[in-house]
C-alpha cells in the first residue's frame, strides 16, 4: 500500500466503524428475535391479543338463563311492566351466584327503596314520559307508611303495577 | 382531593404526564443547544467558540445519557420500554424516539471519541496499570496521532458535527411535534410547537453553557474568554428573540381568532398559569433577560469584561428558569383543563417524594453534572487550551 | 480468435486479483441470499401457523356500531355499574359514564356526572326554571380514524377488523400518549395494570354473539348495539332514516358511536 495513502492512518476509523456496524447489526437481529410470534398477523399489532380478548370470561348472562331456576318470577316479570328491565340489573350478574352450574353464593336481593328510586325518583333531566315520582308526595298521596322499604308495601318489583 | 371548577370528564381528573415529562424536553433541549455551540465551532469554524468546543460536546453527551431516565421513570411498564424499538408503530411521533435517540447518541459518542482521541492516546502514553488499560481500550488499541491521522479526524469531526445538527434538531423537534400534532388538546395543537420547542431548546443549551463555563473557569481560576461570552450572548439573544416572538405569536393568534379554545386558554393563562406563564416565563424569564442581553450585545464595545460576564450570567440563569417554566406551562397546562371544554383543575403540585415527584426530578437533573465532573477527570475538556498556550508536543484534531 | 478470447478469459480467471474479487462477490451474494431466506423462513411459517388457529367467530362478517338514544336515557346508572362489574374496572376510572345537562332559562348550563353517574343522580339545579335537561351516556367511540391508535408508539392499541378499538395489555408500556390523544376522555391509565385501558365494547361478549354489558342491562333501550353488515339489524334502519349526530365531528375521527337527539351543548 502507498505509504502516503490516507488509509494507512485510518485504522482507528475502521475499528470505530466496525464497532458501529456490529452494534447496528446486533440491534437489527435482536429486533427480529424479540418480535412476538403473532406480530403482523392481522395488522401492526400482536395477533394473539385479539384471541386473549375473546377468551375473557363473561359476567352477565342475560334473562334467559334465570328462567332455568326461577321460572315463576321470570314469567311474572315477562308479563309485567318491568319486562324491559333485566333481572341482573337488580340482582347482579349470574356468575356471582352460579358457576359451572353450581350455586356458589346467594343471589343478592335488595329490599331498600333506594333501588327503586334510583330510576323512579323525579329528576328534571328524566324524559317526561318516564314514570317518576317525588317520594314524599307519592307516599302521602297513596297514604302509605314512610320507611326504608316502603315501595314494596304496594309494588312487587317483578310486576310493579 | 382535586380542586376542580366546572365539569370535567371523569377520566380527566387525573394528570398522567407529570414532572418527568416536563423534564424530558428540558434535558433534550439542553443537549441540542450545547451541541449547536459545539458545532458552530467544529463545522462553521467560529473561532470565538474554540474554548468551549470540547466542553460543549462533553456537556451534550452527559445530558443525553440521562435523557431517557425521566421517561423510563414515568412509564407504566419501563421493562417493556424496548418495545419501542422491537415493534415501533411509526405513525406515532413517540416511536421515532427509539431510533432518533439511539442514532444521535451514537453520532455524539463518535464525535466525542474523535475529538478527544489525541488526549486518550496521550494518556495511554503517560499512565500505567489499570488506568493505562482503560485508556488503551478507549483508544480501541490504535495510537496513531500523526498529522495525517489528525487531519482525517478533523474531517470526520466536521462531518459528524454537520450530521449531528439536524439530528439534534430532530431529537428535540419531534417532542414539539408530539405535542403540536395532537388535535385533541387545543393548548398543544399548533404547527408552531416544534419550532417553539426547538428555539427555546437552543436558548436553554446556550444559557447552560454560559453558566457552566463561567462556573468551571472560576473554580479552576482560569480566565473567562471575553470573546466567547460575547459570542454566546449574541446567539442567546438571537434565539431568545425568536423564542419569545413565537410564543407571543401563538397566544396572539389564539386570542385574535377567538375560537372555542380561547375561552379555556384565557382562563388557564389568567388563573392556573398566571404565575408560571406571565410572571415567570414572560416577564422574569423573558423581558428581563431580553433587556440584559440587549445591553450586553448592543453596548458590547463599551462593556467591561466583568460586567459582561455578570449580566450574561444573570440572564442565563433567568433563561434556564424560563425554559423549564415554558415546558411546565405546556405539559402541565395542557392537562389542567378537561376535554369537555367546561372544566378545570385548579392546582397541580407534584409530591415531594412521589415516584415522579420533586426529589426524583432534582436527582435526575443533578446526575448529568456529576457525570460531567467525572468526564472532566477522565478526559480534560479545557486542558487543551492550556497545552496550546504552553506549546505542547501533542497535536490536536481541532 | 476464439483461442485468444479463451486465453484472455483463462488469464482473467486465473489472475489473482479477479479471483479474489469474484470470490468476494460470490460470497457476498451467497451470504445475502442465505440470510434473506433465513429471515423470510423464520417469519413466514409462524404467520401461517397462527392464522390456522382462528376460532369460529368470523370478524370479517361484522362491522359493529353503537347508537345512543339521548332522549330515552333516564340516568339510572345501571350501564355504568354493569360495565364496572363485567370488566373489573378499578375504582375512580370509567369505561363508560353518564352526564347530565341542565339548561336553565337564564344562566349557565350545568353539567355533572357524580361518580360517573353510577349510583344515579342527585336533585340537580333547584329553584330555577329549566326548560331543557337530559342525560347523555358516554363511552369510547371506537373511531374509524382513531387518534389514539395513531399515536401509540409500540402498536399496543389497534383496531379489529369488525371495528372495535382495543389495547394489548401485554404490550402497552403505559406512556399515556393515547390518553392525551383521545378528544373524548374515554381512555385512562389503569392504576392496577399500569397500562392504557378503555371501553372495549365488551369484545369478549360481542365475539360470542352477545351484546355489550351496558346495552344488555339498559332498561329503557337508550343504548343500542348493532351490525352494519347485517341488513336486518334494526340499528341500520335508525341510522338511515333518523337524524343522528356524532361527538366532535369536526375532528374527523369518524366515531362509530352515533347519538340520536344530541344537543349542541354536548362535547
Amino acid at each position: 500500500m502507498d505509504p502516503n495513502s490516507p488509509l494507512k492512518h485510518a485504522k482507528h476509523v475502521f475499528r470505530a466503524g466496525f464497532l458501529f456496524v456490529v452494534g447496528v447489526l446486533t440491534l437489527v437481529v435482536l429486533r427480529y428475535v424479540l418480535q412476538p410470534d403473532t406480530w403482523g398477523e392481522f395488522g401492526p399489532y400482536r395477533g394473539e391479543s385479539v384471541r386473549e380478548y375473546r377468551a375473557l370470561p363473561v359476567q352477565y348472562g342475560g334473562v334467559d338463563g334465570c328462567a332455568e331456576c326461577h321460572d315463576d318470577h321470570v314469567e311474572m316479570h315477562r308479563a309485567g311492566l318491568h319486562q324491559p328491565v333485566s333481572c341482573e340489573l337488580c340482582h347482579g350478574p349470574v356468575t356471582q351466584h352460579i358457576a359451572d352450574g353450581e350455586h356458589i353464593a346467594e343471589m343478592p336481593i335488595r329490599r331498600s327503596s333506594a333501588t327503586c328510586l334510583r330510576c323512579h325518583e323525579r329528576l328534571t333531566a328524566r324524559p317526561e314520559s318516564f314514570p317518576q315520582i317525588v317520594r314524599a308526595e307519592h307516599i302521602e298521596e297513596m297514604e302509605g307508611e314512610p320507611g326504608p322499604a316502603s315501595c314494596f308495601e304496594c309494588h312487587d318489583p317483578h310486576s310493579p303495577i | 382531593m382535586h380542586e376542580v371548577t366546572g365539569y370535567l370528564f371523569p377520566n380527566d381528573l387525573h394528570i398522567h404526564w407529570s414532572l418527568m415529562i416536563v423534564l424530558y424536553p428540558y434535558i433534550t433541549g439542553l443537549v441540542a443547544g450545547a451541541f449547536l455551540v459545539s458545532s458552530l465551532y467544529h463545522v462553521f469554524g467560529k473561532e470565538e467558540f474554540r474554548p468551549l468546543g470540547r466542553f460543549a460536546l462533553a456537556t451534550a453527551l452527559c445530558f443525553l445519557t440521562v435523557a431517557t431516565v425521566p421517561l423510563l421513570n414515568h412509564l407504566g411498564h419501563a421493562e417493556r420500554a424496548a418495545n419501542i424499538i422491537i415493534t415501533p408503530h411509526f405513525t406515532s411521533a413517540m416511536a421515532g424516539f427509539g431510533i432518533l435517540y439511539a442514532s444521535y447518541f451514537l453520532v455524539l459518542l463518535l464525535e466525542v471519541w474523535f475529538v478527544f482521541r489525541s488526549d486518550i492516546v496521550y494518556r495511554v502514553a503517560t499512565t500505567t496499570g489499570v488506568t493505562r488499560w482503560f485508556y488503551a481500550t478507549l483508544a480501541l488499541g490504535v495510537y496513531d496521532v500523526s498529522p495525517p491521522a489528525l487531519e482525517l479526524d478533523k474531517r470526520i469531526i466536521r462531518v459528524l458535527a454537520a450530521i449531528g445538527i439536524p439530528m439534534a434538531c430532530l431529537l428535540h423537534g419531534y417532542v414539539g411535534f408530539l405535542f403540536g400534532a395532537l388535535k385533541a388538546n387545543p393548548w398543544w395543537s399548533t404547527p408552531l410547537m416544534p419550532i417553539i420547542f426547538l428555539f427555546s431548546a437552543m436558548v436553554s443549551g446556550i444559557a447552560l453553557l454560559v453558566v457552566l463555563y463561567q462556573v468551571v473557569m472560576s473554580l479552576k481560576g482560569w480566565r473567562i474568554e471575553a470573546s466567547a461570552i460575547a459570542a454566546l450572548a449574541r446567539w442567546l439573544w438571537l434565539f431568545l428573540i425568536m423564542t419569545l416572538t413565537l410564543e407571543i405569536l401563538e397566544i396572539m393568534t389564539l386570542a385574535y381568532e377567538r375560537a372555542e379554545e380561547w375561552e379555556v386558554i384565557s382562563h388557564l393563562l389568567t388563573h392556573q398559569l398566571s404565575i408560571s406563564f406571565i410572571s415567570i416565563q414572560m416577564v422574569l424569564g423573558g423581558l428581563i433577560p431580553f433587556i440584559l442581553l440587549a445591553i450586553v450585545v448592543l453596548l458590547d464595545r463599551f462593556m467591561d469584561d466583568r460586567i459582561r460576564n455578570t449580566l450574561t450570567m444573570v440572564a442565563s440563569l433567568l433563561l434556564l428558569m424560563q425554559v423549564i417554566a415554558m415546558r411546565w406551562n405546556v405539559v402541565i397546562g395542557g392537562q389542567m383543563f378537561s376535554k369537555s371544554m367546561r372544566g378545570f383543575r385548579e392546582t397541580y403540585v407534584p409530591g415531594l417524594f412521589d415516584k415522579e415527584g420533586v426529589v426524583a426530578a432534582v436527582i435526575i437533573l443533578v446526575i448529568p453534572f456529576v457525570l460531567l465532573f467525572f468526564f472532566e477527570r477522565v478526559l480534560p475538556t479545557f486542558a487543551h487550551l492550556e497545552r496550546s498556550r504552553r506549546g505542547s508536543e501533542v497535536g490536536e484534531a481541532e | 480468435m476464439e483461442d485468444r478470447e479463451l486465453e484472455t478469459m483463462l488469464n482473467d480467471v486465473t489472475s489473482e486479483k479477479s479471483n479474489r474479487r469474484e470470490f468476494l462477490k460470490r460470497a457476498a451474494a451467497c451470504g445475502i441470499s442465505f440470510s434473506s431466506f433465513g429471515v423470510v423462513g423464520l417469519i413466514l411459517p409462524k404467520e401461517m401457523e397462527a392464522k390456522a388457529e382462528l376460532v369460529p367467530y368470523d370478524w370479517d362478517k361484522h362491522r359493529w356500531v353503537y347508537l345512543v338514544d339521548v332522549e330515552k336515557c333516564i340516568g339510572c346508572g345501571a350501564c355504568a355499574r354493569a360495565c364496572r362489574t363485567e370488566n373489573s374496572v378499578p375504582e375512580g376510572m370509567y369505561r363508560t359514564w353518564i352526564e347530565r345537562y341542565e339548561i336553565p332559562a337564564e344562566g349557565e348550563t350545568a353539567v355533572d356526572s357524580p361518580g360517573g353517574g353510577e349510583q344515579g343522580f342527585g336533585p340537580g339545579l333547584q329553584g330555577r326554571e329549566i326548560p331543557k335537561a337530559f342525560f347523555v351516556p358516554k363511552l369510547c367511540n371506537h373511531c374509524a380514524e382513531t387518534p389514539c391508535t395513531q399515536v401509540c408508539p409500540v402498536g399496543a392499541s389497534y383496531s379489529t377488523n369488525d371495528g372495535a378499538v382495543l389495547v394489548d395489555q401485554e404490550r402497552c408500556i403505559g406512556c399515556g400518549y393515547c390518553v392525551q390523544a383521545c378528544p373524548y376522555g374515554s381512555r385512562f391509565i389503569n392504576p392496577e395494570t399500569h397500562t392504557a385501558d378503555k371501553c372495549t365494547w365488551c369484545y369478549h361478549r360481542v365475539s360470542k354473539g352477545l351484546k355489550p354489558a351496558c346495552v344488555e342491562i339498559c332498561p329503557v333501550g337508550a343504548r343500542i348495539f348493532g351490525d352494519r353488515k347485517n341488513p336486518n339489524d334494526p340499528v341500520n334502519e335508525i341510522l338511515a332514516t333518523q337524524k343522528v349526530h356524532l361527538l366532535q365531528p369536526e375532528l374527523l375521527t369518524k366515531p362509530q358511536c352515533y347519538y340520536r337527539g344530541l344537543d349542541m351543548e354536548v362535547r
